[in-house]
């Protein structure tokens, strides 16, 4: 057997030496060395004919690739005429300038071809070069992605555990020992494939060609794998991503069967889109270009992959079918989709980085100043989930108040849609909430192009999670709004306080504010999910501190954004509360240490985004909203003014943000709260965290007086409140026993300890109340109307029918021109900003009070077709009805209603023409901020090669 | 070396100072307190998104129906002349039977008045009703009356025509020998009317199937004989109540004062509503006898607390001052000795809503007090020729001061008063003999009245009852439920 080692190099000085030394080191040195260099800049060259002769150096240009260099190679070597024997067999081995072969590398493979004349191709175990123990490949083969398929863990240390000889589909072409007449049969590498892959596309044609392949593991060769980590650089290399996904790509493509082709032609694009999305999900943008791009140029040039499979048709001597058992089995993509899916489910679920990272650096924090900090001890011991759950009084306190919303609620239970105060009824499914955002024009009442609040996009997202249900949205966030937001302030306060039952404390005195405050039982929807989202936008915005290291501000940043635009959707008084703080923290910032705060553009630059992507996220509401400034105040669901009661400081010390006879519990069972907050700015050594809760605080208490003061509803501001001086009390109260037994007697002690009784005392009471009084106030389980069905399928058959129904309310008419069967959650953030309906309106109390027959005519042209009196009716205003002509009596169903049916067909002379068409645009913009931050706002995840 | 000093010892403990993060603590504070107080302060002005607002009456529709002893009907209507009403621009007139095409006629100037006569029409039911209808300046307020007198019996009728609505009280009503009572019922709308007439007696609620969903046509105008509903009953009270639609509703009422006597003809003046509070006036000045009928269409027992008006003031009488009413049943009282030849009215205190009138008889003609509503405006009423006439007005419990004007046919004001009520007092004006209507106007206070009239051929009462001046608009406001 004759040996033609073939050294390809391109700037490999770095190696060439121990290269060299390796393969002067061989047991069976090859019978002749070759070295091809493309253009090195380096010494390598220099090298090369130091060791090996000038004469046996080809020089090549630097862009030859490596096939091409292969050949170059290859024309040195004179083919001798064989006789045939296996002595007299050619062998090629192909060495980089950044591999180098154990010693035995060579005589262990052609041990082994010589035990197995039927071997054409062999490779050697491939290791990593320099900690020479990973493994790197035994053998290589293919999935249906195009992945290549080592079967090896990333990282593997070699402990002979894939010491096995066996047939692989290709040997890496890095210590590759390949019959010189195989080579030339099969024309060499493909020179489409310039750097990285053509291993495998030779492997897979030597198969097709009946030759086998096999791995050697006993040979050992050290690979730096330089060109893919990207360590090497040539006109050729390229963005090494890029290039391997191409080359992947194009050789399934270029080697799968005729019949695979167009299959795999769709999966590979289809596959490729859901990686690259899949990428930007878990922040590597970069990454899904590069998929994009390799896909755009494959399939861009299909003569490229013509050219290939003709070529391969012609070596191919076995049908594809007979290779296949070399190739990765079907399942093996799905297994690392899976694999990935749950990684990053994990890693988002958890927020695994952040928490991590915070314990690591808190472990280490406390190896290096000796007692450990609350967080590190507070690791979870290698047990069970069920068993850690059972533990954990942080689930313990969740489970409780579960308990005790099913009591609390218990009136609330039942058929029926959760409505009633400022709570409209949920549709009849979450595809609805969809189809509201989503459409232009809202054939609703006169009919709308206002844009739909935001607020229904989260809203039919949970409704598409909990199975088109969008009712279920609506009951989880009132019946389990205490242990949601009780869960979100846990996991805040503990943040700041560390372990201990303080946290739990201040959890179940916040969670407890929606339903004691009178939110709930309002059906204040905008306060409930502010309730839930605040804890967790407070904890995101802990890291925005300058303290912190950057990677964490900024997506500390862009989270913090996420969070603020999804509660500024159901509270827009959120942002501009935000904004406030930002200009508070600002002014503190300049006047107080400026060192931390700059450079300013660094300091405040997550600050600034953080804030200013939110009317971004909530285009284009946004700029009817916030910019209009119309109605920036008001909450999701409706203003429900008359449910409003007029606040005084008892009330706001309290946290209620209305009185006891609508809806909130007793004011005097909260001020233990109160009292604590004002104890709470006593401690010294908290006094700085229990300042900036405070801060808060009075921000808050401002906006609720001024709301209050225009007969708003306040319960965020409220909250907000209250959140805050759950936050200073928990703070300042962490270890405050300990404090206090410390302390010498004196009339401290006796006050310190009231103060303490009565802050735990303040959420117990509000508690029982709670579980004795249930939530009593308008919000209700009830039908969604009352209108006769006859008429709402009247009016869904036919959309330029309409329902006018008039109710007598506080002295007055109300009306609602229903075109499907009532007013839903969401619609009321569209008919709400229709145009104005001032000559309906009129038109109503024309027809309420001395109406004509022109009235009725008039009446029709919006597209009316029943007018229906809900009971208790209106005396006059039904006698009215009854004189007019053009109306006629009609079934009203249920007692005391009446109904009329208009004689005039109803036309949509009088409405509005359908408008909209500009709304698909900003979903789309809409649509791409929110995924762009959502993708940075994800934990970083760690380029691994 | 120093000496050692006597006197006090200088404290040795530093003086502890305050820290800045105290200072701040303190401020917070104080910020909060002034919050506080500033949210007690605070109170918000309810946002009126739309008031309720008026607007001038613009159309008047009202029916009279043919008297049962007269022939045909002859209207009496005209536009009070009211100080602050500007002539519109575009009005009209109608009158017709009911049932037929209503033709327009010439319409008079404001305040004179206007005698229209419908034709009379043969009807199957043998009655008839006259429609007026006015429309623009002319329905401002627009009064139509009609007068009875019968030539065969010595007996004087009115009766207010009356705008069509859903509910109607008649108390005094009977199916007795001496005493029976007709209702009438007339749709004047475009659309049919569905009534459901339910009947009281002096033993309760009247079973009477046959009065439910009484459907009247457009134009139409039905007569029910209470005695089919409720036979050999002396006193009743009646229901009338439009599920849907509206009519005009009257009770023609005849009562022979002694068995040989010739039937007195009255109208019975309706009420809208039960109410806890009802005011019956005007009392005719002379009369043989008073009857007080109530009816307490409720489920419980009524106690009635009666109280008389007289020119000094209210008084309970030492008789009668109490009625106990059983649940759905009709009673009477006799009020005879409790009332004087004094002006007066009667009021009427109840827990629970009740109807009521008093009966009054005088020779063989009857006539009936009716439940008047406190004046929140100009009122009016037709005089009757060749009678005696009483503008008679009471004051709530502040004294009041309305204004009382007499007007020839002609709309001529041929004398005016001021009249100054003591609190609960009532006091009578005698318009001069030509006038043909009065206009009174509540000028301070409370007032509630009706003008008596006595003659030779009997006695009638028409109650005062605000004119149609503006109606009231409710607010409107589009709601999201």
């Amino acid at each position: 057997m004759r040996v033609t080692a073939l050294l390809v190099s391109h700037n490999g000085a770095r190696w060439l030496p121990a290269v060299l030394e390796g393969l002067g080191e061989q047991t069976r040195p090859p019978d002749r060395v070759l070295a091809v260099d493309t253009g090195s800049s380096d010494a390598s060259v220099d090298i090369l004919t130091q060791s090996i002769g000038g004469e046996s150096v080809i020089g090549a240009r630097a862009n030859t690739s490596f096939p091409r260099a292969v050949t170059l190679g290859l024309d040195h070597v004179p083919t001798r005429p064989g006789s045939g024997g296996a002595d007299e067999t050619e062998w090629v081995w192909l060495l980089h300038d950044d591999s180098r072969p154990a010693p035995d590398a060579l005589e262990r493979l052609l041990e082994a071809a010589a035990a197995r004349p039927s071997i054409s191709v062999l490779g050697p175990k491939l290791r990593e070069w320099p900690s020479l123990r990973r493994l790197l490949e035994v053998g290589i083969t293919m999935s249906g992605t195009g992945r290549r398929e080592t079967g090896l863990e990333r990282g593997e240390y070699d402990q002979g555990q894939h010491d096995q000889t066996r047939e692989v589909l290709a040997v890496g072409s890095a210590g590759m020992l390949i019959r010189r007449d195989v080579l030339d049969e099969l024309g060499g590498f493909d020179r489409r494939l310039p750097i990285y892959g053509n291993d495998l596309d030779l492997g897979w044609r030597a198969a097709r060609a009946g030759h086998r392949t096999m791995v050697v593991p006993e040979a050992v060769v050290f690979h730096v794998e330089a060109a893919a980590r990207g360590v090497r650089r040539t006109p050729l290399t390229g963005n090494h991503r890029r290039g391997e996904r191409r080359a992947a790509l194009y050789t399934l493509l270029a080697n799968c069967s005729a019949v695979a082709l167009p299959f795999l032609a769709v999966r590979l694009f289809f596959g490729s889109m859901l990686r690259a999305l899949g990428l930007l999900l878990v922040r590597a943008p970069g990454e899904a270009l590069d998929e994009l791009v390799a896909l755009a140029s494959t399939y861009l040039r299909p003569d490229r992959i013509l050219a290939g499979r003709v070529a391969r048709r012609r070596t191919a001597k076995v049908p594809a079918r007979e290779v296949r058992h070399l190739l990765a089995p079907f399942w093996l993509p799905y297994r690392h989709g899976l694999d990935f899916l749950s990684d990053l489910a994990m890693a988002l679920v958890l927020s695994a980085s952040d928490v991590s990272s915070a314990r690591r650096s808190a472990r280490a924090a406390g190896a290096e100043t000796g007692p450990v900090p609350a967080e590190a001890q507070d690791l979870p011991a290698d047990s069970g989930l069920i068993a850690r759950l059972l533990r954990s009084p942080t689930a313990g306190l969740f489970t409780a108040l579960v308990l005790l919303a099913l009591v609390g609620a218990r009136g609330l239970l039942g058929s029926g849609y959760l409505s009633g105060g400022a709570l409209l009824p949920a549709p009849g499914s979450g595809s609805s909430w969809w189809g509201l955002y989503l459409e232009g024009w809202h054939d609703l009442g006169l009919g709308s192009a206002a844009p739909t609040a935001p607020y229904v996009v989260p809203l039919a997202i949970a409704g598409t999670v909990l199975l088109d249900n969008a009712w279920l949205v609506v009951d989880v966030l009132f019946l389990l709004t205490v242990p949601l937001s009780a869960w979100g302030a846990a996991v805040f306060l503990r943040r700041l306080t560390g372990p201990g039952w303080a946290h739990l404390w201040g959890a179940a005195a916040y969670g407890l504010i929606p339903v004691l405050s009178g939110a709930v039982a309002q059906g204040r929807l905008g306060t409930v999910v502010a309730a839930v989202v605040l804890p967790w936008l407070a904890h995101a915005s802990l890291y925005l501190r300058p303290a912190e290291d950057s990677d964490r501000r900024w997506r500390a940043a862009w989270r913090t954004a996420l969070l603020l635009a999804l509660l500024t959707a159901f509270v827009p008084l959120a942002w501009v509360l935000a904004l406030a703080l930002a200009v508070g923290v600002a002014g503190v910032g300049l006047l107080g240490d400026r060192s931390a705060w700059s450079p300013p553009l660094r300091a405040w630059g997550p600050i600034v985004v953080a804030l200013a992507t939110v009317p971004v996220l909530l285009l284009p509401w946004s700029v009817q909203r916030l910019m209009g400034l119309d109605r920036w105040y008001a909450e999701a669901g409706l203003p429900a003014r008359e449910l409003v009661s007029d606040l005084g400081a008892w009330e706001l010390l309290a946290g209620r943000a209305t009185t006891a006879d609508l809806g909130a519990a007793p004011a005097w069972l909260g001020i233990g709260i109160a009292v604590a907050a004002v104890a709470s700015l006593v401690r010294k050594n908290t006094r700085p965290v229990v300042l900036r809760a405070w801060a808060v605080a009075l921000l808050a208490l401002a906006a609720a007086v001024a709301l209050d003061a225009h007969g708003e509803w306040a319960g965020f501001p409220i909250l907000l409140a209250q959140g805050a001086a759950v936050t200073a009390v928990t703070v300042a109260g962490t270890g405050v026993m300990e404090v206090l037994s410390g302390r010498s007697f004196g009339w401290r002690q006796p006050v310190g300890l009231l103060v303490v009784a009565a802050a735990l005392l303040a959420p117990v009471a509000g508690a029982v109340w709670w579980a004795i009084a249930g939530v009593d106030g308008p919000l209700d389980r009830a039908p969604a109307h009352r209108i006769p069905a006859y008429m709402t399928e009247a009016v869904l058959r036919d959309p330029s029918q309409g329902i006018l129904v008039v109710r007598a309310q506080d002295g007055g008419l109300g009306y609602t021109l229903m075109r499907s069967n009532g007013t839903r959650l969401g619609e009321d953030s569209v008919v709400e900003e229709s145009q104005t309906q001032d000559r309906l309106t009129e038109l109503v109390g024309e027809l309420a009070t001395a109406p004509t027959a022109d009235h009725v005519t008039e009446l029709s042209e919006y597209a009316v077709e029943f007018v229906y009196v809900p009971p208790p009716g209106d005396p006059d205003l039904a006698g009215n009805l009854d004189s007019v002509s053009g109306l006629t009596s009609a079934s009203a169903v249920r007692p005391a209603a009446r109904a009329w049916q208009l004689e005039p067909d109803p036309s949509r002379e009088a409405l509005p023409a359908p408008d909209g068409s500009w709304r698909p645009l900003f979903l789309v913009l809409q649509g791409l901020a929110v995924l762009t931050v959502i993708v940075l706002a994800a934990p970083s995840r760690r380029v691994r090669r | 070396m120093s000496t050692p000093t006597t006197g006090r010892r200088a404290a040795t403990r530093p003086r502890r100072q305050l820290g800045r993060d105290a200072v701040i603590a303190l401020g917070v504070l104080v910020v909060a307190g002034c919050l506080l107080l500033t949210a007690g302060l605070v109170r918000a002005e309810p946002e009126a998104a739309s008031r309720p607002g008026t607007t001038l009456v613009d159309h008047v529709s009202t029916a009279c129906f043919g008297s049962p002893a007269a022939g045909s009907t002859t209207a009496q209507t005209f536009a009070a002349p009211l100080p602050d009403v500007a002539a519109g621009g575009g009005s009209s007139l109608e009158v017709g039977s009911l049932g037929d095409e209503a033709r327009p006629v010439k319409e008079a100037s404001r305040g004179q008045l206007q005698k229209v006569e419908a034709p009379a029409r043969g009807s199957a039911t043998g009655v008839t009703a006259t429609g007026v209808t006015a429309t623009g300046s002319a329905a401002v307020g627009r009064a139509t009356f009609q007068v009875d007198a019968s030539e065969e019996s010595a007996s004087l009728a009115a009766q207010e025509c009356a705008a069509p609505r859903a509910r109607w009280w008649f108390t005094g009503g009977g199916a007795g020998l001496d005493h029976t009572s007709d209702l009438l019922l007339a749709n004047v709308d475009p659309g049919p009317a569905v009534v459901d007439v339910t009947v009281h007696g002096p033993t309760g609620l009247v079973d009477s199937p046959n009065t439910r969903g009484i459907t009247i046509a457009p134009g139409e105008v039905r007569r029910l004989e209470l005695i089919e509903i409720a036979p050999q009953t002396d006193e009743l009270a009646v229901h009338v109540e439009a599920s849907g639609g509206r009519v005009v509703a009257g009770l023609a009422d005849e009562l022979a004062t002694t068995p040989a006597a010739a039937p007195g003809i009255e109208w019975v003046p309706p009420q809208a509503e039960a109410s806890r509070v009802v005011r019956l006036a005007p009392l005719p000045r002379q009369a043989d006898s008073r009857t007080l009928v109530i009816a307490n269409p409720g489920g419980r027992e009524a106690l009635v607390g009666l109280e008389v008006s007289g020119a000094s003031g209210a008084f309970a009488p030492t008789e009668a001052a109490q009625v106990r009413v059983p649940p759905g049943a009709v009673m009477t009282t006799d009020l005879g000795a409790a009332i004087g030849r004094d002006a007066s009215a009667v009021l009427l205190r109840s827990p629970v809503p009740i109807t009521a009138t008093v009966r009054s008889s005088l020779g063989d003609d009857v006539s009936y007090a009716a439940p008047v509503p406190v004046l929140n405006g100009a009122a009016a009423a037709v005089l009757a020729d060749n009678a005696r006439s009483d503008v008679v007005l009471t004051a709530g419990e502040t004294g009041a001061m309305a204004g009382v004007t007499a007007y020839s046919a002609r709309g001529e004001e041929l004398g005016s008063k001021d009249l100054k009520l003591e609190p609960t007092a009532t006091l009578a004006y005698n318009p001069p003999g030509r006038a043909s209507y009065v206009v009174v106007t509540p000028r301070r206070g409370q007032v509630f009245g009706g003008v008596s009239m006595a003659g030779d051929g009997g006695v009638t009462q028409i109650p005062l009852r605000p004119l149609p001046v503006v109606l009231r608009r409710p607010a409107v406001e589009p709601v999201l439920r």
